[in-house]
């Protein structure tokens, strides 16, 4: 009897990187990616019904939500979407470092797309604390010049929730690069086999994203 | 899916991504009428856009793949657009906005106090039912089974001898229908608001342009179909004060005239 070729891992070369469902590195790559979109789909579901909330409550309290955008500090928030982007830059270069075989790169370029995405939660806890002296939290010390208090806070309890799931996507990103840059300072990643970092990247720019819209809708919508 | 990508697209990206991030948010200091809005998120838009096909790499993504990361967008989609297409067309009516006039002598609400406002529940308005409209001072005489019509521009009620004026305003697709309110120096002065709108609107009076300083301040009131009355002195000084929505101070204002 010839040797079982379903048992035979065929094609499971380069230390077991490919799983047995998969035929090639390609089509496993092409797999994991697909499953990270359609998570990715629940997450622009997700942060989209925000968005949508936001939207609504713009709508009927116009002036109350820009009222409350006149306390935003543009400038930090400017300086943050330049640390994400960037951050976002470093990890794409990552993938590519990690495609070229690239080790050194690979680990230097993780490195800075976790430190910006520090960098990036720092600014945001020196906002929020601007916001506490400001006494813009809500709650009991909500302080809002009248007619509209109730309607501002509207707007703060989405900035703050909006802002805080986004920092915590962002938290979880640090987490998932930190893994990433772990494996490659053992040398898991090589030209043919990088697809956690390209998922990882994927995930890390989606965050991007999401940033790309709450900059201009809670800071910039001042008219 | 798999090739390497030239470094410089991914720069590229970067760059026109932070010039165009750093330039919305100066517009977000200039005036640009009704446009400040879309361009702001015209700009989110793109730069999400660059992200996802240029640096994420859709672009070479297989079709399916396409399609796949298409869904969630379209689905986002779908969802804002419903909702909007209800939460937009719920002020919206077929027929035109009701106008109940005060019967003389005998009004169906209590009177405010001086500077305050009374809430008419909607149960407490009187159905529309086609008896002689009275005139009142300055208002267009009403036939019978037809609703007082004011055009906006047109003076609502011009100076009396009497020392009260009645004033029928209401509110719909976020405007007034008026944008001329002419009242005697020092008289009393009640208004009876309508919101046909169903989000808050209110009715104030302010000394300047800016809304700075007030003469009175209504409470706001959210409808369809709410009714309030205010009453309050207007100002001895002849002159042109502003009336205004405080909660849609751009959209809804107009002349407060005192002669």
């Amino acid at each position: 009897m010839p040797e079982d070729a379903l048992s035979t891992p065929i094609l499971r070369g380069e230390g077991g990187r490919v799983d047995e469902q998969f035929e090639t590195v390609e089509q496993q790559q092409t797999t994991a990616v697909t499953g990270l979109w359609v998570f990715l789909g629940t997450e622009v579901m997700f942060f989209g019904g925000l968005f949508l909330a936001f939207l609504v409550y713009r709508l009927v309290y116009p002036q109350a939500f820009i009222e409350g955008t006149e306390h935003q500090n543009v400038l930090i928030g400017t300086i943050n979407t330049i640390v994400i982007t960037t951050s976002s830059l470093a990890m794409r270069l990552a993938v590519r470092a990690a495609q070229l075989g690239q080790r050194w790169r690979l680990r230097g370029f993780l490195v800075i797309a976790i430190n910006l995405g520090v960098l990036f939660l720092v600014l945001k806890g020196v906002e929020y604390y601007q916001h506490y002296e400001e006494s813009l939290i809500p709650g009991h010390a909500f302080k809002f010049p009248e007619p509209f208090a109730a309607q501002a806070q509207m707007y703060w309890i989405l900035y703050f929730v909006a802002t805080g799931l986004h920092g915590l996507h962002l938290l979880v990103g640090i987490g998932v690069l930190s893994v990433m840059f772990f494996f490659a300072m053992l040398d898991k990643f090589g030209p043919e086999y990088y697809t956690p970092v390209e998922v990882s990247a994927n995930y890390w720019h989606f965050v991007d994203i999401v940033w790309t819209f709450l900059f201009p809708v809670l800071y910039l919508l001042r008219w | 899916m798999n090739e390497v990508v030239p470094k410089r697209v991914y720069f590229t990206v970067w760059i026109v991504i932070v010039v165009l991030s750093v330039v919305n948010a100066a517009l977000a200091f200039v005036r640009l009428g009704p446009f400040n809005s879309a361009v702001t998120m015209l700009i989110a838009v793109f730069n999400a856009f660059l992200i996802v096909w240029y640096v994420i790499g859709v672009r070479r993504y297989p079709p399916l793949m396409k399609v796949i990361v298409a869904i969630g967008f379209v689905w986002m989609g779908l969802m804002i657009h419903l909702t909007m297409a209800d939460y937009l067309t719920r002020a919206w009516s077929t027929t035109t906005t009701r106008s109940v006039t005060i019967p003389a002598g005998k009004a169906p609400f209590e009177e405010p106090a001086l500077g305050s406002a009374t809430r008419v529940p909607t149960a407490a308005v009187p159905p529309y039912e086609p008896t002689a409209l009275p005139q009142l001072p300055g208002m267009p005489g009403g036939q019978i089974g037809v609703p007082t019509i004011v055009p906006t521009g047109q003076i609502a009620a011009p100076p009396a001898r009497g020392r009260t004026v009645r004033i029928e305003l209401s509110a719909s697709n976020a405007s007034f229908d008026k944008d001329r309110i002419v009242v005697p120096t020092g008289s009393t002065v009640i208004v009876r608001f309508t919101n046909d709108d169903p989000v808050f609107h209110n009715f104030s009076v302010y000394r300047d342009a800016a809304g700075q300083r007030a003469i009175f301040v209504g409470q706001a009131i959210r409808g369809p179909g709410a009714m309030i009355v205010y009453r309050f002195r207007a100002p001895s000084k002849p002159g042109v004060y502003l009336f205004r929505c405080d909660i849609h101070p751009v959209a809804m204002r107009g002349s407060f005239v005192v002669k």
